[in-house]
Order: C-alpha cells, then sequence, then structure tokens
C-alpha cells in the first residue's frame, strides 16, 4: 500500500495512521491520539486548505495542514 | 479535611461533576478549555469534609499552554496530600482520554475513575470495556452522566467510598524506558524520544483494553452538522448571520422589560419624593442622585442578560470552536490564532474572564497579542453606553422589520473586531515568535445546550454586573450628588440672589438649576478638563462622565443620567434630557458629530481598571496593561476627533 500523507486525502476519505514522521510537535500529535494503526478520516478543509478536520478516536481535531503533513497514511478505502 | 481533585483531558465534563459535587457554579460549557484555573469547592458527605479540587483540562503531563501548566504543577506539588485523584472522561473517547490517567497512575496516588457521558456511549459494547479496565487497572469505575443531578448520590458515595483506595499501578510500567515518575518530575527537561516512546507505549497497553477506534460514518449527526457549518463558504455566511441575527433580535426582545424597569425606578422616584419633605438635602440625594444613578445602569440588565444567554448558548452548543476553525486562516494572518476566536467572543461580555481565557493559547506571542487586543471587543459594559448614544441617533419609532438600531449596533460590534484585526496585525509585526505555532482545536460533539447551565451562567454574569456596576455608581452617584449640588458659597449664592427676585416659573426655575450646576465643584472640575475634549465635540457635562467612567464605562450614563436629573425637573428618560441638553449657544449638545465621537471613543477607549487588574496578574507586568492603556486611550481620542472634526 502506498504511503500518502494525511493532508492528501480526499475529503471524506478514510485511511490508517502508519506513521508519524520526526518533527517538533511529534509527541503532541501522539498524545492526541494519532499513532500508528489508528484509522483517521479527513473530515473538513478550511477555505483556503490551509486547517484540516481529522476525525480520530470519535473525537474531530482542527489542525494545521503543515503539521498534518507528518501524518503518514495509507488508504482504507481504495 | 480530605483533599480530592478532578482531573482529566479538556471538555469531558470535570467542571460539571465539580459543580455537582460542591453545589457551585462554575462555568461549564462545551467547549475545550472553559476551566483556566484551579477552582475550590467544599463536600460534606456523613459528617466528613472533603476540598474538591477542579483542575483545567491537559491532554497529557507534557502542557501545551498556560492553563495545563497550572494542572501539572498542582498535582506535582500537592501528590503526597491527594487522599483521592478523580480522573473524569468522556466516556466517548476513554482510549485517547486514557494516555493522561496511565502517565499519572505512576504517581502512586489513590485513584477512581468517572466515565461520564454515559448516557451518550452504547452501553453493552461501553460496559464491557469497564469491566476489563476495572479488572486489568484495579480502580473503580463509575458510569456517570452529569447532564443531570439525579445521579448525585451515587457519585457521593462512590468518591467517599473509594478515596482510600490505591490502584495498581503496574500496568502501564516497563523496565525497556525511564520510570515515568522521573520524567513526570522534570516534564520540561524531558527529550522528544523519551516523551514519544512512553506516550506509544501506553497506547499500546490501551488497545489491549479497547476495541479499535473508530471514525465517524456519514449518518453521524455531528458530521452532517459540520458538513455545513464547517463549509468553505456557507461556514462564513452562516456565521455572519448568527451574529447579525443576534444583535437584530437584541434591542426589541429588551425594550418591554427595559420599558418596565425605567417606568419602575420613575414611580420609585415619585414615590419617595412625594414621602420624603420637598426641600430637604436627603430627597435630593436620594430622588437626584441615588435613584436616577442606579436607574442609568440597571435599566440595561435585559440587554445585558439577553446578551450573556446568546453567548452561553452558542458556546454549550459547541459553535464555538468551529468558529475558531472558521477564523484560524485569517486570524494567522494578523498575528493571533484560531483559539483567539475564544477569548475574542467572550469579550462581547466581559474582557476579563476573556484575557483569563486566552491561556489556553499555546504560543506565547499569539496568546499576549490576543490579550491586548481583547478589550477591543465590544463588551456588555459598552452596551449600555452604546443603547443612549445609538436611541439619540434615531427620533423616530423604528418599527421597520430590520431595526436601524440593531444594524447601528451591528456595525459597532464589527468596527470593535477590525479596529482590533488592525491592531494586533501591527503589534505581531513589532513582536519577535519565542515557540512554536503548533495548534489543535478540538471539536466538540454538537449538544442541545444544557438550560440549566446557559441560565445559571447568564444569571450569574449579569448579576456580577449589576451588583459590580451598582456598587461603584452608588458611590459615584452620592459624590456626584455633592459635587453637583454645592459649589463655592460666593458664586452658589450670587445665582440665588440672581433668581429671588425673578418671578418662579418653570423656565426660570429651569435656568437657575443649570447656572448652579455649573457653578457647583462638578462644574468647575468639568470646565478644567474642557479644553482637552472641546475638539471631540463634549462639553464640560460629558467631562465629568469621561472621568468617572475611567474606572467602569457603564458609569457614563449614570452619570449623565444624576447630572441631568439634578439639572431638569421630574423623572424624564435620559434620552430625552440628553436630546434636549443645550450648549451655551443655545445649539445642541448632541449632534451627529458628538455621537459618532462618542461612540468611536467609547468603543476604542480602554476605561476599565479591572482589565488593567487581569492584564497585571496574567502578564506578571505593569508593562503590558501600560501599553494596553495608552495605544487604545490614544486611538479613541485621536478617531473620535478626527470624527467630530470632520463631520462638523
Amino acid at each position: 500500500m502506498e504511503l500518502v500523507k494525511a493532508s492528501h486525502l480526499k475529503l471524506g476519505e478514510t485511511a490508517t495512521i502508519e506513521l508519524i514522521e520526526p518533527n517538533e510537535n511529534m509527541g503532541k500529535l501522539f498524545e492526541l491520539g494519532f499513532i500508528k494503526g489508528v484509522s483517521i478520516k479527513k473530515a473538513h478543509i478550511s477555505f483556503d486548505g490551509l486547517n484540516i478536520c481529522f476525525a480520530i478516536n470519535n473525537t474531530m481535531f482542527a489542525v494545521r495542514n503543515k503539521d498534518s503533513q507528518y501524518i503518514m497514511v495509507t488508504r482504507e478505502t481504495e | 479535611m480530605g483533599k480530592i481533585v478532578l482531573v482529566g483531558n479538556p471538555n469531558c465534563g470535570k467542571t460539571s461533576v465539580f459543580n455537582l459535587l460542591t453545589g457551585l457554579k462554575s462555568k461549564v460549557s462545551n467547549l475545550s478549555g472553559t476551566t483556566v484555573e484551579v477552582n475550590k469547592g467544599n463536600l460534606e458527605v456523613n459528617n466528613q469534609q472533603f476540598e474538591i479540587v477542579d483542575l483545567p483540562g491537559t491532554y497529557s503531563i507534557y502542557p501545551n499552554s498556560n492553563e495545563e501548566e497550572e494542572s501539572i504543577n498542582f498535582l506535582l506539588e500537592h501528590k503526597d496530600d491527594i487522599d483521592l485523584l478523580v480522573y473524569v472522561a468522556d466516556a466517548n473517547q476513554l482510549f485517547r482520554n486514557f494516555l493522561f490517567l496511565g502517565q499519572l497512575l505512576s504517581l502512586k496516588m489513590p485513584t477512581a475513575i468517572i466515565a461520564n457521558m454515559w448516557d451518550k456511549v452504547n452501553k453493552k459494547e461501553a460496559t464491557r470495556d469497564l469491566d476489563k479496565i476495572q479488572e486489568e487497572l484495579g480502580i473503580p469505575i463509575l458510569p456517570f452522566s452529569a447532564r443531570s443531578n439525579r445521579e448525585l448520590p451515587i457519585l457521593r458515595k462512590f468518591i467517599v467510598e473509594k478515596s482510600s483506595l490505591k490502584p495498581k499501578t503496574d500496568y502501564f510500567m516497563t523496565k525497556d524506558l525511564p520510570a515515568m515518575e522521573d520524567l513526570i518530575e522534570h516534564t520540561s527537561d524531558t527529550n522528544q524520544v523519551d516523551r514519544s516512546n512512553h506516550t506509544l507505549f501506553i497506547y499500546k497497553c490501551l488497545s489491549k483494553l479497547f476495541d479499535k477506534n473508530s471514525v465517524p460514518v456519514d449518518s453521524d449527526r455531528t458530521y452532517k452538522w459540520d458538513k455545513v457549518l464547517l463549509h468553505p463558504i456557507w461556514g462564513f455566511v452562516i456565521f455572519g448571520i448568527v451574529m447579525f441575527l443576534m444583535f437584530q433580535i437584541l434591542f426589541p426582545l429588551a425594550e418591554f422589560p427595559m420599558q418596565a424597569i425605567d417606568s419602575l425606578f420613575q414611580r420609585l422616584a415619585d414615590f419617595v419624593g412625594g414621602q420624603l419633605p420637598a426641600d430637604s438635602m436627603v430627597t435630593s440625594l436620594i430622588v437626584k442622585g441615588i435613584i436616577p444613578g442606579i436607574a442609568g445602569v440597571v435599566i440595561f440588565t435585559p440587554q445585558i442578560a439577553l446578551l450573556f444567554l446568546f453567548l452561553g448558548i452558542l458556546e454549550d452548543t459547541g459553535y464555538v470552536s468551529r468558529i475558531s476553525f472558521l477564523m484560524d486562516s485569517t486570524l494567522r494572518k494578523v498575528g493571533l490564532n484560531g483559539k483567539s476566536v475564544i477569548p475574542m467572543v467572550g469579550g462581547f461580555a466581559c474582557s476579563i474572564p476573556a484575557i483569563m481565557s486566552a491561556r489556553t493559547i499555546g504560543n506565547k506571542k499569539e496568546r499576549l497579542i490576543t490579550m491586548l487586543i481583547t478589550p477591543l471587543m465590544a463588551c456588555s459594559a459598552r452596551l449600555s453606553v452604546y443603547t443612549v448614544l445609538i436611541s439619540l441617533l434615531f427620533v423616530k419609532e423604528d418599527n421597520s422589520i430590520l431595526s436601524q438600531r440593531g444594524l447601528v449596533f451591528f456595525a459597532m460590534y464589527m468596527f470593535g473586531i477590525v479596529v482590533a484585526l488592525i491592531a494586533s496585525w501591527l503589534l505581531s509585526k513589532r513582536m519577535k515568535n519565542t515557540n512554536s505555532d503548533f495548534m489543535v482545536i478540538e471539536m466538540p460533539r454538537y449538544r442541545l445546550p444544557i438550560w440549566r447551565n446557559v441560565r445559571s451562567q447568564a444569571w450569574q454574569k449579569t448579576y456580577q454586573f449589576i451588583k459590580g456596576a451598582g456598587m461603584v455608581i452608588f458611590v459615584v452617584s452620592i459624590v456626584l450628588w455633592f459635587l453637583a449640588s454645592f459649589g463655592p458659597k460666593s458664586k452658589m449664592e450670587a445665582v440665588s440672589a440672581k433668581y429671588s427676585a425673578k418671578p418662579q416659573t418653570e423656565q426660570n426655575i429651569r435656568l437657575q438649576n443649570a447656572e448652579k450646576l455649573e457653578n457647583s465643584f462638578a462644574g468647575h472640575i468639568g470646565k478644567v478638563i474642557e479644553p482637552a475634549i472641546e475638539p471631540l465635540g463634549y462639553d464640560w457635562k460629558i467631562g465629568i462622565a469621561l472621568i468617572t467612567s475611567f474606572a467602569a464605562r457603564e458609569v457614563f450614563v449614570g452619570t449623565l443620567s444624576t447630572i441631568y436629573a439634578i439639572e431638569g425637573e421630574g423623572n424624564e428618560r435620559i434620552v430625552s434630557r440628553l436630546r434636549k441638553a443645550k450648549r451655551q449657544d443655545g445649539k445642541p449638545v448632541y449632534t451627529l458629530g458628538t455621537i459618532i465621537s462618542l461612540l468611536l471613543f467609547y468603543s476604542l477607549a480602554l476605561q476599565c481598571m479591572s482589565t488593567l487588574a487581569v492584564m497585571k496578574k496574567e502578564t506578571g507586568t505593569w508593562k503590558w496593561p501600560l501599553l494596553q492603556f495608552l495605544y487604545m486611550g490614544a486611538l479613541a481620542y485621536i478617531l473620535a476627533l478626527i470624527a467630530y472634526q470632520t463631520i462638523v
């Protein structure tokens, strides 16, 4: 399965988190539940694409696009 | 006295549990980061006394913002004297919520878990999870719903009975990683790798306790609502409509109760005036000093209560987080952050809690700028000033579908926002960014507002407004009455002598009162500052109101009510009195230029001592409140000057 950035998912598409690329906010992403094996859905996007809402673990988190670049996933709905 | 501490992730209902246990009414809403400081209360069960402590929510032991840091520091400082750590978790999100629990267990404190929002979970699956967790961790769990207080006796019993239990603490331990308790003691020095490895280890342990996590399906109600409310175009349109409607509805809804309060105070003044001797000082003090002054503030209670009610509904439904998401991109361009929306919206009610709520913003620069611009939001204290001034703009009855006064009101609120954004942009150019701009906003599930919470918050804030402003205006009214009723003996006697020979007609009485007021102590003070405010279109009476309202803006209307009551006869409404007010040359005081100038001045000037005090507390220095006072004051004076000189 091809690894893609979570930000590159289509709107409404579901994927599985494979890894978080090392970055200064990696620990924070882990603490919010962005960990390997978790299902993630790209739920909403802001008007300029700079913010994305991801649904994980029955919660919805809005993060900035630049921070979501480190979340690597494989598509579930392909 | 036993110490029971409530901890957990943001927005899991800790403060609702706290309110139920203590009977207090700390603020709760459907918004992450509502609690930004440590709340304390008491609980008595079977003659046993407990101190209940409610800590701000945090996702983990590694704080990302000031209020999270406060929680962690409290736990570390008090870990040896905590009798029970009550871990409150959202029953719908136990997997993620339990990361923090897994970290805290290494502190070896007696622990109990409340699985809150139990009314919203699939009971069959969730009960199976809870049984497994209780067995594996050795920690008692109470399925609970803080929405209703019917289960309060069970909650009280649970907490008291479990307060002496120590949990098994080896479930989240491994010899392969540095000890968790060491990491907790030195969170700021912990490196990313140790931190991440520990987090992943705890999640690995948790995955044995829970079935696989899930994402919302298309039929999920919150997901469906968000498709519209977070839509790149419709989201903004709906946000605009919500705000617009709020200010359109405010005026007509508040009109009737405002008239009723006004009429009540007029009757009170007539009654008191009729019962007391006509020429006594006490009658004058009460009828022309205290009653008009207090009425000038209390009359706005319906509008303020409605505003708090509307804002409470927005927060309790979960909509405010959506506004943060919508606005983040725009706010980032001017040096703010999507989370700045929470203090900004809160600033419509009152800047003091709003500035404190900026603690949830992790980035120091963005937090400071948010605190500096929050007082530009049109707070409830400005509502009374705006109401009087906007009413002066419209002479005729407003029966149109779109209330003209509502439109001007909306424009004033928008003006505050626009100036705040410009000020923020300018400030961000001058300040350095010293830490990460990582931002995450948790979007709570939509829910119907809990009427009990919304009503209680609106009532509490309105009561605080009346109590705070009432006390100030009571004292100010007495002082003002004295200053406006007495003056240098020779001058006051000269006025009396001038009119003693003239017939006591209504016009002569009014002229005599006006001349006495002008020669009173208040008149002299007003005349001293008149040269500075004359270019803004203000006379000395407005000058007095500017001075008294330095402590709190709402005192402006009360001051004018008292001054004009002393000068005039009868119990006319303040708006009618202001409409008739004339300058010495016979021209009206409240022209379009003066009204616009006053609106601009009051929308921008920082006339609130409490805001300055809370800024000092939050920033730890007088530098920032002083800067805030000066930049807002300068802006207010310059724009008011330009407006008056342009319109006149």
